[in-house]
């Protein structure tokens, strides 16, 4: 049997009468699409376990359930099958009711080949168009709601490079970096920058789908395959044919999953879930983790043969900590952003907030500076976020770092005396007791900058 | 390569003239010949509520008259055929089968109300013809609109298309005929 594949055209034919059942699947086989024939309501339903189909012919007059009834549950199970109603009782009536229950066309029996041509044709014109139209407002919704990376630091600015670098290949792509620092953003970035941009990037979190539950949520399930599988269901692997899938938290999946997946990346084809069809899907693999792969290789807890088809091309986000620069922008952009979500007149950041942002050392990474603007921008007076506005543990460990080495100590009270002298230098060599020129080598030192 | 068999069938005022004869045998590189008048009756054929002729049962007649033969038959004829579920055909193959049948009676400019043209009729007719035994030799529709394969329900549509095959249905062709498998367009 041949493998279906995404652009093979489906009908679907439903009537009673074996020798038209016979008639049309020939003819339409004849034009290359993969025929099923069903003699009533039972067997139609049946072979939409098989679909999708992209067209239904459906005799209106059959024994048992009608036509017309059998429609509307059609059109229950996939309301973007295009359903062509055909009669050998042409009325008015009974095309109308068709119509209204959703049919695309009517035609009667028997059918002139001339017009069955031009429906089909103006079906297919019509599916095309609808299928186009969902995947052009999926990928638009992921436009509008994509952000860019911001970041202005050498190391950002590498970080880019390699992911434009990177997009313009087919090549599986791991990012590596902790939590927060914006794998899905740079996944995102490479997709739509690539070429499969006009298809979709399907995100798949691997962590925070259940074990029992992320087999059938990769590769899809058939009605019946386990308790509550009421209907097939498309995994994201077949949801993300022409586009990426990204697979965040990569580092977490079972050993079990971990084979599955392997065969999936060599093969590009998989069965679904109480299936017994070869799927085949076009996708770009992203990965990310936090996790330590190459400790969990050693420990024998993730794969060696999956770990060297994962990591082909490896992206590391530095964490916020590591490239400070960012943080004024980041704000910035948060700001902007949350000022016109929540239409409020904050429009800038005091210089000590700022500082207190810069100084502290963001486990949480972009995530929880996201979190500490979004906050603040609630509680913050127009025009701006002031330092009272940040949240406790910020304004009390403002200085870094935080260890109780004798350069940690030296910093902190230096930074602390700046702060309270307003940055007057003399006033503030004066209190440390040293002289200005000391305590200029030890600004430039530490990094320090005036607010 | 076993021979090709033009069968004519019933009373034809397009004969099955020897230009189709060396048309089919050089598009599809084999030895056609011309059965005598009178090998098939159609009249078993013959459905008196729709008052035409079922090609499928033309075709078994066919194979029933030709029991030992090897190679391709075409009924060729000019009798209003239908296959059912339709309301008529111009021409029917059995596909990457043995038969095939052409009809001109719905090629006629006179079906239409216009002055006959026979040489237009016969240039429809072999078109058809050479269209159906591709089906019998497993090749599908083509997207082409100037494939000899591209489907034609009209004549306006087997007017536009040509006598040839594309590129790629040729390629398929010359596959089948050097005794390759069929490789479905679209499935491929």
């Amino acid at each position: 049997m041949a493998t279906p594949s995404s652009d093979e055209r489906s009908i679907l034919i439903v009537d009673d009468e074996f020798i038209v059942r016979d008639s049309l699947s020939k003819w339409f086989r004849q034009d290359g699409y993969r025929v099923e024939a069903a003699e009533d309501a039972a067997h139609a339903l049946k072979c939409m376990e098989r679909g999708p189909w992209d067209v239904i012919l459906l005799d209106i007059k059959m024994p048992g359930v009608s036509g017309l009834e059998l429609q509307k549950q059609l059109k229950e199970i996939d309301g973007s099958a295009i359903i062509i109603m055909i009669t050998a009782y042409a009325s008015v009536e009974s095309a109308v009711h068709a119509l209204k229950g959703g049919a695309f066309d009517y035609i009667t029996k028997p059918v002139d080949p001339d017009h069955l041509s031009h429906v089909l044709q103006n079906a297919l014109r019509q599916k095309n168009l609808s299928d186009e139209n969902v995947r052009l407002r999926q990928h638009l919704s992921s436009l509008l709601s994509a952000e860019e990376p911001v970041g202005d630091s050498v190391q950002m600015k590498k970080v880019m490079e390699l992911a434009r670098t990177v997009a313009k290949t087919d090549t599986t792509v791991m990012i590596r970096g902790e939590s927060g620092t914006g794998k899905e953003l740079i996944a995102r970035t490479i997709h739509a920058s690539g070429g499969r941009r006009f298809f979709p990037i399907v995100p798949v979190h691997c962590a925070a789908v259940p074990e029992s539950l992320l087999e059938s949520e990769l590769f899809g399930h058939e009605k019946g395959a386990f308790t509550g599988a009421q209907y097939r269901r498309k995994g994201k692997f077949e949801m993300a044919n022409g586009g990426t899938i990204f697979l965040d938290e990569v580092g977490t999946i079972s050993a079990k999953m971990q084979v599955h997946l392997l065969r999936v990346l060599e093969t590009k084809q998989f069965m679904r879930v109480g299936g017994s069809e070869n799927i085949k899907s076009d996708f770009r693999v992203i990965c990310a983790t936090n996790r330590d792969l190459e400790s969990a290789l050693k420990e024998g807890q993730f794969r060696e043969d999956l770990y060297y088809r994962l990591n082909v091309f490896s992206i590391v986000i530095p964490p916020l900590r590591d490239r400070r620069s960012d943080i004024p922008l980041m704000v910035d952009h948060f700001i902007t952003k949350y000022s016109s979500a929540m239409s409020k007149g904050v429009t800038r950041i005091a210089p000590e907030a700022l500082d207190m942002l810069v100084r502290y050392n963001w486990p949480g990474n972009v995530r929880e500076l996201e979190n500490v603007i979004e906050r603040a921008m609630v509680l913050a007076q127009p025009p701006e976020i002031g330092p009272n506005d940040l949240p406790f543990q910020l304004t009390q460990a403002s200085d870094l770092p935080s260890d109780d080495t004798l350069s940690s100590v030296e910093r902190r009270h230096i930074y602390q005396v700046l702060l309270r002298s307003g940055w007057n230098i003399t006033r503030a060599a004066e209190q440390l007791d040293i002289d200005r020129v000391t305590l200029y080598n030890k600004i430039a030192k530490y990094g320090f900058k005036k607010p | 390569m076993p021979p090709l068999l033009i069968v004519p069938i019933g009373v034809h005022n397009i004969p099955a003239s020897p230009t189709l004869a060396s048309r089919l045998q050089s598009v599809f590189q084999v030895d056609v010949s011309i059965a005598p008048a009178g090998m098939v009756d159609p009249d078993a054929a013959f459905d008196i509520s729709r008052r035409q002729y079922d090609s499928n049962r033309l075709i078994l007649s066919l194979t029933e008259a030709f029991p030992r033969l090897t190679g391709k038959l075409l009924g060729i004829t000019s009798l209003d055929l239908y296959v059912p579920g339709f309301t008529h055909v111009v021409g029917h193959a059995q596909f990457d089968g043995r038969c095939a049948t052409v009809s001109s009676f719905r090629l006629k400019q006179a079906v239409y109300g216009f002055p006959e043209n026979l040489q237009l009729v016969e240039e429809r007719l072999h078109k058809e013809a050479i269209h159906q035994l591709g089906h019998a030799h497993g090749l599908f529709n083509c997207e082409s609109y100037t494939c000899v394969m591209h489907p034609s329900t009209a004549v306006e549509r087997i007017d536009v298309r040509s006598i040839d095959f594309c590129a790629e249905c040729g390629r398929l062709l010359k596959g089948r005929l050097d005794g390759g498998s069929p490789l479905p367009r679209g499935i491929a």
